[in-house]
């Protein structure tokens, strides 16, 4: 019987440490609960706040990472240096985890009072009434609009209202390496009508002389420039079904890539499958001339830039130009259960259109594009920056309107593309009988 | 009928029993109740999470049945991957219990090292480190290369022929949970039963098959039970590494669900799932249950032990 | 060659295999140091060479600053705050509940123990939203309660354990407890937890690692950056859209990887030196 005795002692002097260590940590979470709940009382107390009140709003923000982080920190810092009456509470998830928390909190009426919304995502938020629309605050100039080109702006309506404002513009790039390309003696992609021929030459060309992989295989994002090229969209207007009529285009679209496949001008599937990170593509490592793997202007070419310690080209993707199109990176919206949302407007104004506040973010999601913005910032420029507001204005010049934002089925016509894209280049589809599936699918998906 | 109610009540085991299980029980109550109810609720509606959920009836079970292709694909690899992956890891955990559980010389060093894989679990960390073992320039294959020389330029996790069975593997190798059960359950062996055996002559096989594997039944019962619950939700690990590709061979029945709850907004939908997967699980862990008195072996049920 | 070379040869080429899977086992944990120790851009690039062209110990530092003004230093604290209470929680719970559904024969038992075993196959990812709408019901977004309080109901993963870990304990052992005048508190407290300690205590590690890991529930539940446990700190550091820090991101993952293997190896000679042995003799 001793040793349960001393087995005993042993468990009560564990939980005697475990009770100690929770007696400290109590006191500590007093702190912290009274800290995070004052917002939530404060809250209900400023209904009808002034702005002269202590109000504190609530920002959550799709975050890249430490760096996104800090640079969103300092321009809340400035923010409420700027508003000593506005407290910034800010709450930020990466990836696919922000979508999961924004659901969770709009399901439970709990969103912040600035949340940040994708293009695809707006239309949705917008006819689930989520969001508010912005136009007052436009009109008496709380958020300033004026002087931006509304090409810009317009982007975040939905039926005649403004429900979100644009945070920098993006564009789909297809970079490449003119070190490889002037080593196999292959001509940088020229600005206007380098033809998809042209493209399947140079990838040869840079196969031949110098043993390498042209590119990376192209997935949706490039089949939507391709249907643009065609004058068709993805979705039809109802968006209850595709927006093309001829399968014609998806089968020649996959046809071309597998023929590409087939040359062995682009990375193997399954070296591709194996991509983790951003840093991890062909094209970063240096393995291929090109990439066109759906990269950003924005973040992206910094990204890629450092990885490759040079200076990387920006091109088009090959086709019309008219393929190409700018994207609003994120949108800022107020979210319709706010109680602050002149605060609000006030934070999206400072957000947008602050000069110190720009060089905070250094374009991180997304291009400046109001004109007094960028006059103030353009001195800060790097070069990667320069190179990236020279092609955002190529874009500008030569592509499109972008396409309306996808329906709700967006993500599971996604889905259904990208499964099928992975058949066909493993090849247990062929493009035609993929372009019949793909179809089926995504009508049954839309029709929902 | 009222004396009987007055001699339940009378019963002392009832307070007793309610007491030690009050914490559970008002934490069924309070957290769990609602949440519980209102998925099965949710699964009789089409709930975009947006907007509040509108009844269909039984649309959402009817559809899984009858229109529903990437359903029937995902129940088909959960399946396999059920009946292949427990399987193994029960058996591959209790042998590496058995083996550590003799005097090897430094067994507690090796007990720490065999548990590593589970301690690092799905960290963003072994994510990246999974390409780099089984990749198409992996380890794997590089160490095949030299040491077999076979060529090998498979990349185990993406390419659809082996994905599954390297999501099998990947689950076998995380045994680390179920052999430190089992560990813990081999120590409560009686060492004096054993020793007994061994006086009288019996083999070490002996032993094995008719004291420790009777006696550490109950352990084996519960490992098999959370494996084939754990192996029925299975999750994490196939959303981190392939995300349910390529193209749905690694579609497991949750990734299916959360899928359609949080990607295509379809919450009611994959409530219903949860639901049927509720269902299903339940039968077969009943079963489970029944045959538990032809092979487990309980001591407080009053059978005397081998 | 003899009988006993024999076994001694047996014996000795089981011990170089247990040994050699031991370093396959073994391998992430070392290519994980490793990757922490490589410059950011060379994590990728040079993924496949296990020992690093230098040594980069900057990443732990710019790691270990964290984000938004707080370091990891405060990260840890929360995490462990969470972290020791669930696990209390935890143990306490499920104990005693478990004493209840193993040794108690109480109306409804076999009912309650069912209804357990059900909301353990349940997928929480339904349980979610209306999870979250509770807690946000009882004003507790934003704080550790979430995270906390319900481990004090127990779980039961752990319930069904210790239960299963109870009834292999012989039961004549109540018998002559209860001949000796021993009640049901003192039996459960002085002879039946010392019994199964080894299941305690697994319970208790498997909580700590579990709750140590998990980052989806903080995620839900906890805004400010000030609350971030280091799961979910980590979990921030990386976006495979985006440019991600790797090397400070393995620097922390390794950093949070030594609190549970320190747990680890500091209780498993509870796990596997069980007392029940000497307990019985005794």
């Amino acid at each position: 019987m001793r040793s349960i005795k001393k087995r005993y002692s042993a468990i009560l002097l564990l939980l005697a440490i475990g009770l100690t260590a929770c007696g400290g940590g109590n006191t500590n979470n007093a702190s912290t609960n009274e800290a995070s709940n004052t917002p939530k009382t404060s809250a209900s107390e400023t209904k009808e706040a002034s702005s002269t009140e202590p109000v504190t709003i609530r920002v959550s923000y799709w975050a890249g990472t430490q760096l996104t982080i800090d640079a969103h920190d300092n321009v809340v810092k400035l923010f409420e240096a700027a508003y000593p009456n506005i407290k910034v509470q800010s709450e930020y998830a990466t990836g696919a985890d922000y979508t999961d928390k924004i659901l969770v909190q709009a399901a439970s009426k709990d969103l912040a009072d600035v949340v940040r919304v994708d293009y695809s995502q707006i239309k949705n938020y917008v006819s689930k009434g989520l969001l508010k629309p912005l136009d007052e605050y436009v009109v008496d100039k709380t958020i300033d609009l004026e002087g931006i080109n509304p090409l810009h702006t317009d982007v975040g309506k939905v039926d005649d209202k403004l429900y979100g404002v644009n945070i920098g513009n993006n564009a789909l790039v297809l970079f490449y390496d003119p070190d490889k390309l002037k080593e196999a003696g292959v001509e940088p992609p020229s600005t206007s009508d380098y033809t998809w021929e042209q493209y399947e030459k140079d990838l040869q060309t840079v196969k031949d002389k110098l043993g390498i992989y042209g590119d990376t295989h192209f997935g949706q994002s490039q089949y939507e420039i391709w249907l643009r090229q065609h004058d068709a969209k993805l979705y039809n207007d109802a968006q209850d079904g595709l927006g093309y009529e001829d399968d014609g285009l998806f089968t020649e679209f996959f046809e071309t890539q597998l023929r590409l496949q087939k040359k062995e001008l682009l990375t193997p599937v399954a070296v591709e499958s194996e991509i983790k990170a951003l840093e991890d593509g062909p094209f970063p490592k240096g393995n291929s001339a090109y990439g066109g793997w759906g990269y950003w202007s924005g973040s992206h070419s910094a990204v890629v830039e450092k990885q490759l310690n040079k200076v990387v080209g920006f091109s088009l993707f090959p086709g019309p130009s008219k393929g190409a199109y700018i994207k609003p990176s994120f949108f800022h919206g107020i979210s319709s259960n706010s109680k602050h949302p002149k605060e609000a407007a006030q934070f999206i104004e400072f957000y947008t259109n602050n000069i110190e506040a720009a060089k905070s973010l250094d374009g991180y999601f997304g291009f400046p594009y109001n004109p007094k913005v960028l006059a103030g910032v353009e001195s800060e420029f790097t070069d990667t920056q320069k190179r990236v507001r020279a092609y955002l204005d190529l874009v500008e010049s030569q592509g499109s309107p972008i396409d309306p934002p996808a329906p709700a089925a967006g993500s599971e016509v996604s889905t259904s593309f990208k499964n099928i894209a992975s058949e066909i280049f493993y090849e247990k589809l062929t493009p035609a009988e993929g372009a019949k599936r793909f179809r089926q699918e995504a009508n049954k998906a839309l029709k929902k | 009928m009222k004396r009987t109610s007055k001699q339940w009540l009378r019963n002392p085991d009832l307070y007793a029993g309610y007491a030690f299980i009050f914490p559970w029980l008002l934490g069924l109550f309070v957290f769990s109740l609602f949440p519980i109810f209102f998925s099965l609720y949710l699964s009789f509606t089409d709930y975009d999470i947006l907007s509040a959920p509108q009844w269909i009836g039984f649309e959402n079970f009817k559809e899984m049945f009858t229109d529903d292709p990437r359903f029937v694909k995902s129940v088909k690899v959960t399946l396999l991957y059920v009946a292949v992956s427990v399987p193994l890891r029960l058996c591959f955990a209790l042998a590496v219990a058995a083996l550590l559980n003799m005097k090897i010389k430094g067994a507690r060093a090796l007990r720490s090292l065999y548990y590593l894989p589970t301690l690092m679990g799905g960290s963003v960390a072994v994510i990246v480190m999974w390409g780099q073992l089984f990749g198409i320039n992996g380890a794997f294959n590089s160490f095949m290369r030299s040491i077999f020389g076979i060529e090998i330029s498979i990349s185990w996790i993406t390419d659809p022929s082996t994905a599954l069975g390297s999501l099998i593997a990947l689950s076998v190798w995380q045994f680390g949970s179920a052999m430190l059960i089992f560990l813990a359950g081999l120590k409560q062996i009686p060492a004096s039963l054993l020793e007994a055996a061994l006086v009288d002559g019996a083999s070490a096989a002996y032993r094995f098959r008719r004291i420790t594997l009777p006696l550490l039944s109950p352990v084996i019962f519960f490992n098999l039970v959370m494996g084939i619950i754990g192996g029925f939700k299975v999750f994490s690990e196939g959303m981190i590494l392939t995300g349910g590709g390529p193209h749905d061979q690694t579609l497991f029945y949750v990734i299916y669900l959360y899928e359609n709850s949080f990607r295509f907004l379809h919450m009611g939908y994959g409530s219903a799932m949860a639901w049927v997967l509720l269902l299903a699980v339940s039968i077969l862990t009943a079963l489970v249950f029944r045959s538990s008195s032809l092979w487990v072996h309980y001591e407080s049920k009053g059978e005397r032990g081998a | 060659m003899s009988a006993i070379s024999k076994k001694r040869w047996g014996n000795l080429s089981l011990s170089a295999a247990v040994w050699g899977f031991a370093i396959v086992m073994i391998y992430p944990l070392l290519w994980l140091l490793s990757s922490s120790l490589k410059h950011t851009t060379e994590v990728y690039s040079q993924a496949h060479k296990l020992i690093p062209a230098h040594f980069y110990w900057e990443n732990y530092v710019s790691g270990f600053k964290g984000f938004a003004g707080h370091s990891f230093f405060l990260f840890f604290q929360n995490s462990l705050y969470v972290t020791i209470f669930s696990v209390v929680g935890t143990v306490i719970a499920s104990t005693m509940a478990a004493y209840a559904f193993a040794r108690i024969r109480f109306p409804g038992s076999t009912f309650w123990f069912a209804c357990m075993m059900l909301t353990l196959m349940l997928p929480s990812e339904v349980l979610i939203i209306p999870q979250y709408m509770l807690f946000n019901k009882l004003n507790w977004i934003n704080t550790f309660w979430p995270l906390i309080v319900p481990s004090f109901a127990g779980g039961a993963f752990f319930i069904f354990l210790l239960v299963q870990f109870m009834r292999g304990i012989p039961v004549e052992l109540d018998e002559s407890a209860r001949i000796d005048g021993c009640g049901r508190i003192l039996f459960f407290a002085k002879i039946m937890l010392p019994l199964i300690v080894p299941a305690i205590v697994t319970t208790a590690v498997f909580k700590f690692i579990w709750t140590w890991d998990d980052y989806f529930a903080p995620l839900l539940y906890l805004n400010s950056a000030e609350m971030a446990t280091v799961s979910l700190a980590i979990k921030s550091m990386a976006d495979p859209t985006m440019e991600t820090d790797w090397g400070a991101l393995f620097a922390m993952s390794v950093l949070s990887l030594v609190p549970v293997m320190a747990v680890f190896i500091a209780f498993q000679r509870y796990i596997v030196e069980g007392i029940s042995t000497t307990g019985l003799k005794g």
